[in-house]
C-alpha cells in the first residue's frame, strides 16, 4: 500500500528549448511563472532551467537566479525528478531573506523529496524545522506532520509510525477532517503490520464514524476486511464482526468514491486558483491515488463475496448457524454468481440443514443451479446435489429424494458421491414400502461393488431389509448371512452386525422356526448384551420358549427385558402374567399385577393390569371383591391427567356389575362424582359424570326409548366443567357430539376444537374433524365442511379402502359412511360427478354398514332425478327395494320415486306397474309413500293385482277343458 | 481548534436558520449549466439558476463587473444542469430534519425542469423526499408523497423514478400500517423486500414483518397450543417462526453500522426467543447485543438478564415433581400476553420465487 503515487514516468529532463533559448531573460521569467503558476511544471521547469543556465553569474541577477532557483527545485519535485531537485533545496534552503511562506513551501517539497529519494530522516528534520515553527501558517504545519507520518509508513518503521500518529493524529483531524482521515488510514495501517489489533479495530472504528469524510474508502474497505480475516485467525469472533459488518459493498464503494473524487477536484480547483500550492500538491496527490485506488479496486474479484465470506465465517464460528446461513444465503441468492459465491453453496445448505429448515435448503440447491450453473468452474455440485436430495429426505419426500439421489449418481458416475447417492435412492424407495423394487436397486448396485468398498455392507445390509420387509424370510437371511461373513473379517464393515444377527434370528421367529429362534436368539443376547435389538430379542426368545412350552424360560427371558425400552418391558409383564394364567397361578398373577401397578405406575397398562385383578377376582368367584378392585383402581387414578385406559377402568367397572346391581352402581358414581367435586378433584368428578352418561345407554331400568337422550344431556352437560388440556379426547369428543346432538353448535364447534388443539395426536381427533365437518354443512359453508372432512379422512384411525377407479376412498367405518355421505350432499350442486363417485363408492363397499350403503344408492338416484337424468336413476331405486328389503322407509321412498321416474320417462305402463307393486306390500301399506303410489295406480288405470305366488291354485275364470 | 469547529458548526446553523431562500441560492456559485436549443446561439453557458417555474428560468450571471440577471424560456432550453455545491451535496447525503430548509428552497427554485434532459433536480427532490419522510408527520409524508409524484411522473431518469417508486412504497407502507390496513401492509412490506438496496424502507419493513409475523405466531400457539405434536400444523408454525427471526436479525446482519436498527433486531429476537422460552438462544442473542452494540440502550437494558440466565443455565437442574394432584405443565409455549384478537389470522405470505431471489422467500 502507498500512501504517495509510486515512482512515475517522470518526463526526461528537457534540455532548453530552441523557444526558451531565444528569449530573454524577462520573458523567460515571466513565461516560468506563468507556467509555474498555471501549474505546468514542466513549461516552468525548462524556462527557469534556461533562465539560470543562461544568466547565472551575470551581473545584477543573482537576486532572479537564488529566486528562481527556488521555483526550480518545486518544479523538479513536482516533475519527480528528485536527483535534479535535492542539491537545488540544499543550495536553496542556505539562502538568506527568503519571504516565510516560501520558506515553508522549500521545506515542504525538500523534506517530500527527500522521502522520495529514501532520505526519511532527513525529511523529518525538515519537516521539523517546518512544524515546529510558530510562525508558520498552519494549514502547512499540519501537511507536514501528515508527510512527516508518512514518512516512518515509507520506511516500513510501524513502530514509530504508531507513535508519531497517535501524537498528532488529533491536532490533524481538527484541522482537517480530510487530512485526519489519510493520518488515521496511515495509522491503522502500521497497527495491522505491527499486529496491534485490538487497537487497530478500535482505530477503524472510530474512522468509520467519519466515513463521509474519507477518500481512500476502497483501501480503508480491504484494511477492513484484511483487520477482519486477522481477528477471525485470533479466533476472535466478535471483534472480527464488528469490523467485517462495516464493509460496503462495491457498488457503494465506487458510487462513494466517484463522488469524493468529484469533492477532491473542487477542492484542487479552488486550493490551486488561491495558489495553495502544498495544499494543492497534497490534493493533487490524493487525487491520482484515489483514481488509482478505484482503478485498482474495479479489477478486484469477489470482493463482496469474500466480505461476506468472512463474516459468515465469523458468525459460524460462534456457532450463529443462523446468522451465518442468512449471511451466506443473501450471497447466493443476489450477488454477482462467482467462485466463492459457488463455495458458499455447500456450507449454507449443510447450515440449513442443522436449524432443519430443509425447504430453505432444496431451495439454495434450485438457486445454485439456477443462478450458478453457467460458472466454468462448479466444483461442488455434487456435495450441492447431494445435499438437496437430503433435504428432501429430510421432510420425508422420499420419491421426491429418490428421484434427485438418482440425478447425482447419474450425473457424477465416477465421483465416489455416485455410490452413496445410488444407495440413497434405493433406500428411500424402500421407505416408500417398495421393497421390490428397493430391492432391485440394491442388487443392482451391488454388481459394482465389492466387500472392500465402502458402501458395501450398507447395500447389502438394506438389500437384506427389503427382502426382510416383505417377508421373504430365506432369502434375507442369505444375504444377512454374506454380510456376516465379510464383517466378522473387516472391522469397517461391522455396524451392522448386531442388527443382522437380529433380522436372521426374528425371520425364524415369524416362520414359527421356534427352536432355531431360541438358538439364534440366545446367541445373539450373549454376544450383542448393548445391542439396541435387545428388547425384542428377548420378548421372540420368551415368545419362542412359550411356543415350545418351555414356560420357565420364558418367564426368565421376558423378566430379562430392561425397562429402558418401556414397551417391549411392560409386554414382557404381561406375558409373563400369562404364562401364570396359563398356569393357573391366580395367587401369582395377583402378586405380579401388585407388582406392576407399584413399579409402573406411570405406564399406560395400569389398566390392563387392573384388568387382570379383577378377573382373578371374578374367578375366584368374587364379583365383589372384583368390583372393589375397580374402585380402589379409580380412587388411586382416576383424578390422574389424561393417560390412556384410565377410561377404560370405568368401563371394565361398569361391566363388573350386573343389571340387578347398576342401581348400586349408579349410587356409588354418584356419590363419588359429588365427593370428588368436594374435594376439588376435577378430573375425576369428570370421569364419574361421563361413566354416568355410558352408563345410561344400557341403563337397565330406564325407559329404552328415553336412554340415548338421557346420556346425550348428561354428557352435554359436563362441557361448563371439562378443561380441555385436562381431560381425555375421548371424553371431549363424546361431549361436542352430545352437544351437537342437542343442538348446542356453537358450544360444540368449541369442544370439537379443543379435541383438536389439546390432543392433536389422539385417536379422537378425526371425530373431531369429522364434527367440525358436519357443523360447517348445517351451517351451510360447504368448503370448510369439506376440508373438515378432508382432514378427517387423513387423520382417522380406521382403515381406509385402496382408491377406486374414480379416485374415491373411503374411512371404512360408520362415522366415515356418515362423512362420505355429507360429503356427496355437498357436492351434489357443484361436483355432481364427484357426488356421484363417492355415492357410487359407498355403495360398494362391503365394509359400510348396509343402510349406509342403501343411502348412498338413494341419494345417488336422487342425484340423477335432480338432473333430469330419470333413466340413469332407474336401477338405483330399484336396487333398494331388491336389496334392502330390511329398511322399509328407503324401499317405499325408492319404489315410489322410481314410478315417479318412468313417469317423467312417460313410460306409464311400467310406472303403473311399479306403483302397484308397492301398494300390494303388506308390510309397507301404511306408509305414505305407499298411499300416494296406490293413488298414481289408480290414475294411470288401476292398480295391478300382484301376480300368483308360485304353486297356488288359481281358480278358473272359465272352463278351458 | 476543536473550539474553532464548534463555532463554525453553530454559524453554519445558524446561518442555515435564519438564511432566506434568497441567501441560499445567492451563495450558490455560477457553474450551473444552460444548454441551447438552436446551436446557432453558441455553447452552453454557465449561471447560476436563481428559480424555474413552466415556462422560464430565472438565471443570474456576472457579466463585467456587476450581475445581471435574465428571464431563459424553458423553451429555447435544449437541457440544464445543476452544479451541487459541497454543501449541496451534503445536505442530499444528510436528508435529515435538519436540513429540510434548504432542500426545499432549492426544490422549489428546481423542480420545473424535472423533465428538461440534464437535469438532476430529481436529487434534489428524493433528498428532500428523504428528509420529509424522515421528519414523519403527516404533513411532511404529504409533501414527500407530492414530490415524489412529480419525479416519478416527470423526471426523464429511469434509476431517480426507480428510487422515487421505491419512497413511495416506503411511504405507503407506513401509512398502511398507521391506518392498521395489515393486508395492504403485509403486500406492500413484501414488496419492499425485492429490492434490499433501499435501505430504509427495507429496515422498516423488516421490523414490520418480524412484528407482524410474531403476532401471527401467537395466534397459531394460541390455536394450536400442542402444535409440536401436529404434524398438520408443524410446517407453517417453523415457517412463521423462522421467518421472524430472520426478520429481526436482518438489521444487524446486513446493515450493522445502524446501530438503532440492529441493537433494536437482536433485542426483538431475544425477547421472541423468550416468548419461545428457549433460553439458549436468548442467551446467544443477548451476548451477540452486548458484544457488537455495548453503548445501545438495548445492550444496557439487557446486562441483567443475560446474567441471570447465564447463571440459572450454569445451575444444576431442579428434580422433577412427582404429584399426581397437580396438573402438568404445559410444553408447548403459552404466549404471555393477550391474543390481539384483531390481528388479522391470515398473513400475506410471501411472493412465489421471485425473480430477483428475496432473501426471505422460501
Amino acid at each position: 500500500m502507498t500512501f504517495i503515487n509510486a515512482q512515475a514516468q517522470s518526463p526526461p529532463a528537457q534540455a532548453a528549448t530552441p523557444a526558451a533559448a531565444e528569449q530573454t531573460a524577462s520573458e523567460l521569467l515571466s513565461a516560468g511563472e506563468k507556467a509555474y503558476n498555471a501549474g505546468q511544471w514542466d513549461l516552468a521547469a525548462d524556462a527557469f532551467n534556461t533562465f539560470i543556465t543562461q544568466y547565472q553569474g551575470i551581473e545584477g541577477t543573482a537576486e532572479a537566479v537564488a529566486r528562481v532557483k527556488r521555483l526550480l527545485a518545486i518544479c523538479w519535485t513536482r516533475l519527480e525528478q528528485f536527483d535534479a531537485a535535492m542539491p537545488l533545496f540544499e543550495e536553496v534552503l542556505k539562502q538568506e531573506g527568503i519571504e516565510k511562506k516560501q520558506r515553508a513551501d522549500l521545506l515542504f517539497f525538500a523534506s517530500l523529496a527527500k522521502i522520495r529519494s529514501g532520505k526519511a530522516a532527513e525529511a523529518r528534520e525538515l519537516l521539523g524545522q517546518l512544524f515546529n515553527d510558530p510562525t508558520v501558517e498552519r494549514s502547512r504545519r499540519m501537511e507536514a506532520l501528515v508527510l512527516g507520518g508518512n514518512s516512518y509508513v515509507i520506511e516500513q518503521k510501524w513502530t514509530e509510525a504508531i507513535d508519531f500518529f497517535q501524537k498528532y493524529t488529533d491536532e490533524i483531524v481538527a484541522f482537517s477532517s480530510e487530512a485526519g482521515a489519510r493520518a488515521r488510514m496511515m495509522w491503522l495501517h502500521a497497527l495491522m503490520q505491527e499486529k496491534r489489533r485490538k487497537e487497530a479495530i478500535d482505530l477503524a472504528l472510530k474512522m468509520h464514524q467519519d466515513v463521509d469524510q474519507m477518500r481512500q474508502l476502497a483501501t480503508f474497505s480491504l484494511l477492513l476486511i484484511e483487520l477482519g480475516s486477522q481477528a477471525i485467525d485470533a479466533e476472535e469472533y466478535y471483534e472480527a464482526i464488528r469490523v467485517l459488518r462495516l464493509v460496503p459493498t462495491a457498488a457503494e464503494i465506487k458510487e462513494l468514491q466517484a463522488f469524493r473524487i468529484a469533492e477532491a477536484e473542487s477542492d484542487f480547483t479552488t486550493a490551486t486558483n488561491t495558489r495553495m500550492q502544498v495544499r494543492a500538491s497534497q490534493i493533487q496527490s490524493s487525487l491520482a491515488e484515489m483514481k488509482l485506488e478505484l482503478e485498482q479496486f474495479e479489477k478486484i474479484p469477489q470482493f463482496d463475496s469474500a466480505s461476506r465470506m468472512r463474516l459468515a465465517t465469523a458468525y459460524f464460528q460462534l456457532d450463529r448457524t443462523r446468522e451465518a446461513c442468512l449471511i451466506l444465503d443473501q450471497m447466493v441468492r443476489q450477488m454477482p454468481p462467482d467462485a466463492l459465491v459457488e463455495a458458499a453453496c455447500s456450507a449454507l445448505i449443510r447450515g440449513w440443514m442443522t436449524l432443519e429448515r430443509y425447504p430453505r435448503a432444496v431451495r439454495t440447491a434450485d438457486l445454485y443451479q439456477e443462478r450458478l450453473i453457467n460458472l466454468t468452474e462448479k466444483p461442488n455440485m455434487p456435495d450441492v446435489l447431494f445435499l438437496r436430495a437430503q433435504a428432501l429426505e429430510g421432510q420425508f419426500l422420499h420419491a421426491d429424494a429418490a428421484t434427485a439421489f438418482r440425478e447425482v449418481a447419474a450425473k457424477f458416475p465416477a465421483l465416489p458421491i455416485a455410490a452413496k447417492a445410488k444407495f440413497m435412492a434405493a433406500y428411500n424407495v424402500l421407505m416408500l414400502e417398495d421393497y421390490q423394487a428397493a430391492a432391485k436397486d440394491f442388487d443392482e448396485q451391488l454388481k459394482s461393488l465389492k466387500p472392500s468398498d465402502e458402501m458395501w455392507p450398507h447395500v447389502i445390509f438394506w438389500r437384506g431389509m427389503a427382502s426382510y420387509f416383505d417377508q421373504q424370510w430365506e432369502p434375507a437371511r442369505e444375504i444377512f448371512a454374506r454380510y456376516q461373513e465379510q464383517a466378522k473379517s473387516s472391522e469397517n464393515n461391522q455396524e451392522y452386525l448386531d442388527d443382522a444377527s437380529f433380522r436372521i434370528a426374528y425371520s425364524h421367529f415369524s416362520e414359527a422356526n421356534y427352536t432355531e429362534a431360541i438358538k439364534l436368539l440366545e446367541k445373539f443376547e450373549k454376544a450383542f448384551p448393548e445391542s439396541e435389538w435387545l428388547s425384542e430379542a428377548l420378548l421372540a426368545l420368551g415368545d419362542s420358549y412359550g411356543a415350545e412350552g418351555l414356560l420357565d424360560k420364558a418367564d426368565q427371558a421376558y423378566a430379562r427385558i430392561g425397562v429402558e425400552a418401556p414397551g417391549f418391558h411392560d409386554e414382557g409383564w404381561f406375558k409373563r402374567g400369562n404364562i401364570l394364567k396359563m398356569q393357573k397361578d391366580t395367587a401369582g398373577m395377583n402378586a405380579h399385577y401388585e407388582n406392576f401397578l407399584s413399579k409402573r405406575r406411570d405406564s399406560p397398562r395400569v389398566p390392563e393390569a387392573i384388568y387382570w385383578l379383577g378377573w382373578v377376582a371374578k374367578q375366584k368367584g368374587d364379583r365383589a371383591a372384583a368390583q372393589e378392585i375397580y374402585w380402589q383402581a379409580i380412587r388411586r387414578f382416576g383424578n390422574d391427567p389424561p393417560r390412556p385406559g384410565v377410561e377404560d377402568l370405568f368401563v371394565s367397572l361398569l361391566d363388573s356389575y350386573p343389571d340387578s346391581d347398576k342401581i348400586q352402581l349408579e349410587e356409588k358414581l354418584n356419590d363419588l362424582a359429588t365427593q370428588a367435586k368436594t374435594t376439588l378433584q376435577k378430573r375425576l368428578a369428570v370421569r364419574c359424570r361421563w361413566a354416568l352418561a355410558m352408563f345410561y345407554l344400557d341403563h337397565p331400568f330406564f325407559p329404552a326409548e328415553l336412554r340415548a337422550n338421557k346420556s346425550r344431556d348428561m354428557l352435554a352437560d359436563l362441557a361448563p366443567d371439562v378443561v380441555p388440556e385436562e381431560t381425555s379426547p375421548k371424553i371431549l369428543a363424546d361431549v361436542a357430539d352430545a352437544m351437537m346432538q342437542r343442538g348446542e353448535l356453537p358450544a360444540a364447534r368449541t369442544m370439537y376444537e379443543n379435541v383438536r388443539k389439546w390432543w392433536p395426536r389422539a385417536p379422537e381427533r378425526d371425530r373431531a374433524f369429522a364434527g367440525l365437518g358436519f357443523l360447517a354443512q348445517r351451517a351451510g359453508q360447504p368448503e370448510v365442511a369439506l376440508t373438515a372432512f378432508d382432514r378427517f379422512e387423513k387423520m382417522a384411525v380406521m382403515p381406509k379402502s385402496a382408491p377406486d377407479a374414480n379416485g374415491v376412498s373411503l374411512v371404512e367405518s360408520e362415522l366415515g359412511a356418515k362423512v362420505a355421505l355429507a360429503r356427496a350432499d355437498l357436492l351434489s350442486n357443484s361436483s355432481p360427478e364427484k357426488a356421484l363417485h363417492v355415492l357410487l363408492a359407498l355403495q360398494k363397499s362391503k365394509a359400510m354398514p348396509a343402510k349406509t350403503r342403501a343411502h348412498a344408492l338413494i341419494a345417488a338416484a336422487r342425484m340423477h332425478v335432480s338432473r333430469s337424468k330419470f333413466r340413469d336413476s332407474l336401477p338405483y331405486f330399484e336396487q333398494i327395494y331388491l336389496l334392502y328389503n330390511r329398511f322399509p322407509d328407503l324401499v317405499a321412498a325408492a319404489y315410489f320415486e322410481r314410478g315417479q321416474a318412468l313417469e317423467k320417462l312417460k313410460m306409464n305402463d311400467q310406472a303403473r306397474e311399479v306403483y302397484s307393486e308397492l301398494a300390494n306390500r303388506a308390510d309397507l301399506q301404511e306408509m305414505a309413500p305407499a298411499k300416494s303410489a296406490r293413488a298414481r295406480a289408480e290414475a294411470l288405470g288401476g292398480v295391478i293385482p300382484p301376480a300368483a305366488p308360485e304353486g297356488e291354485m288359481i281358480a278358473p275364470t272359465s272352463s278351458t277343458r | 481548534m476543536k473550539l474553532f469547529g464548534i463555532i463554525f458548526s453553530v454559524w453554519v446553523a445558524q446561518f442555515l436558520s435564519i438564511a432566506t431562500a434568497e441567501e441560499i441560492l445567492n451563495a450558490r456559485p455560477e457553474a450551473d449549466e444552460i444548454r441551447w436549443k438552436d446551436p446557432a446561439r453558441g455553447a452552453p453557458v454557465e449561471v447560476r439558476i436563481m428559480s424555474a417555474d413552466k415556462s422560464q428560468l430565472v438565471v443570474e450571471k456576472t457579466i463585467g463587473v456587476g450581475v445581471t440577471r435574465r428571464n431563459v424560456p424553458l423553451a429555447d432550453l435544449a437541457g440544464v444542469r445543476f452544479t451541487l455545491t459541497l454543501a449541496e451535496r451534503r445536505w442530499h447525503r444528510r436528508a435529515d430534519e435538519s436540513v429540510l430548509k434548504p432542500l426545499q428552497v432549492l426544490w422549489k427554485a428546481r423542480s420545473a425542469t424535472l423533465a428538461l434532459s440534464g437535469s438532476n433536480a430529481g436529487e434534489t427532490g428524493l433528498a428532500l423526499a428523504t428528509a420529509l419522510r424522515r421528519s414523519d408527520t403527516d404533513e411532511s409524508l404529504k409533501e414527500a408523497e407530492a414530490i415524489l409524484q412529480q419525479i416519478i411522473s416527470k423526471d426523464w431518469v429511469q434509476s431517480r423514478i426507480k428510487d422515487a417508486i421505491a419512497q413511495q412504497s416506503h411511504i405507503a407502507l407506513i401509512r398502511a400500517v398507521e391506518k392498521e390496513k395489515f393486508d395492504e401492509a403485509d403486500r406492500l412490506a413484501w414488496a419492499i423486500t425485492e429490492d434490499p438496496r433501499a435501505a430504509d424502507g427495507m429496515l422498516y419493513a423488516v421490523n414490520y414483518l418480524g412484528d407482524r409475523h410474531q403476532a401471527a405466531l401467537k395466534v397459531i400457539d394460541h390455536e394450536n397450543p400442542r402444535w409440536s405434536e401436529d404434524p398438520e400444523i408443524m410446517p407453517e408454525r417453523m415457517r412463521t417462526y423462522h421467518l421472524t427471526v430472520d426478520f429481526y436479525l436482518y438489521p444487524s446482519l446486513f446493515h450493522g453500522d445502524d446501530e438503532l436498527a440492529a441493537s433494536t433486531g437482536l433485542r426483538k429476537a431475544a425477547d421472541f426467543y423468550q416468548m419461545n422460552k428457549q433460553d439458549d438462544l436468548v442467551i446467544q442473542t443477548l451476548e451477540d447485543l452486548v458484544a457488537l452494540y455495548p453503548e445501545s440502550s438495548a445492550a444496557k437494558d439487557s446486562t441483567v438478564q443475560l446474567a441471570t440466565l447465564k447463571a440459572k443455565a450454569a445451575a444444576p437442574p431442579p428434580v422433577p415433581a412427582t404429584s399426581t394432584t397437580e396438573s402438568p405443565k404445559e410444553e408447548a409455549a403459552q404466549p404471555d400476553e393477550k391474543i390481539d384478537k384483531n390481528t388479522p389470522l391470515e398473513m400475506a405470505g410471501p411472493p412465489a420465487p421471485p425473480p430477483p431471489f428475496n432473501i426471505f422467500g422460501d
